[in-house]
């Protein structure tokens, strides 16, 4: 009788460790975590020691691993980049990209934001 | 009203009733912590500021105090035509003037963590980098 108290007992009590947990992750995603717009495809910028926090800037280029390009959320080519920069162009543009695209090709992509006339490009790395 | 019926009312008629169910809230809990896990970027983002400068790049513009880091395929590095070490590379990039600028041109196949490492390097040396791709050696 006795035995069968103390096991209902335990029961109900369980739930409660569950919940504490499930709030320790919560509020450890919570403040570890940075809410940020979903990225195109998935990327892994390069890693620096840069201190610069990385903020939105009037336009974003995104690069992927295999050199797809993505500027302000439309897919674009290499050759359609100029067209989709618009006219007057963004002043200032960041440009995250993965760090196995060819480096080559983030040279020529940079070149090509200065020929429309961006004044200042940020490439997005992580901290090291 | 009897007394009898004011007493059932005050009284909760049973006492299970009137503990409220964890469910709902642990509900609540665990849609929000799926949220936060897909919607949170762990890794924070810094930002590199390169120099697009117009001046960058084109050897009819090059002065005396622009230097140029050439990555090679095979990892090598090349500072104004000096094969280098990484270690030699951030020594002498220390050394030079700040006001010089600096050029980074990689061969083909080499990754941008690669230039992004002489990036680095340059500016905790504090000189201004850019990252060109020369078109002639293609």
């Amino acid at each position: 009788m006795k035995l069968t108290r103390r096991r209902r007992l335990a029961e109900t009590e369980s739930v409660v460790p569950l919940i504490n947990i499930v709030f320790l992750l919560l509020i450890f995603f919570m403040v570890v975590g940075e809410l940020a717009a979903p990225t195109p495809f998935p990327l892994e910028p390069p890693q620096s020691s840069s201190d610069l926090a990385s903020e939105k800037r009037e336009a974003e280029l995104f690069v992927s691993a295999d050199g797809a390009l993505s500027f302000n959320g439309a897919n674009v080519t290499e050759a359609t980049l100029a067209d989709a920069l618009g006219t007057p162009p963004p002043a200032e543009v960041r440009v995250a990209a993965d760090g196995k695209v060819e480096a080559r090709l983030v040279g020529r992509l940079l070149a090509g934001l200065r020929e429309a006339g961006v004044k200042r490009a940020f490439l997005v790395t992580v901290k090291n | 009203m009897s007394l009898a019926a004011s007493r059932r009312l005050a009284r909760p008629n049973n006492a299970s009733h009137a503990r409220i169910s964890l469910t709902p809230l642990i509900d609540v809990i665990f849609i929000l912590l799926i949220f936060f896990m897909l919607a949170s970027r762990l890794s924070a983002w810094q930002d590199i500021d390169i120099s697009i400068a117009s001046d960058s790049g084109t050897p009819q513009q090059m002065t005396g105090d622009l230097h140029r880091v050439s990555l090679l395929g095979d990892g090598g590095m090349l500072l104004d035509g000096d094969a280098l070490s990484a270690d030699m590379l951030a020594a002498r990039l220390k050394a030079l003037p700040k006001d010089a600028r600096l050029v980074v041109d990689p061969a083909a196949g080499v990754t941008l963590e690669s230039a992004v490492r002489v990036l680095d390097m340059a500016s905790g040396a504090g000189i201004a980098a850019s990252l060109v791709a020369e078109e002639g050696k293609r």
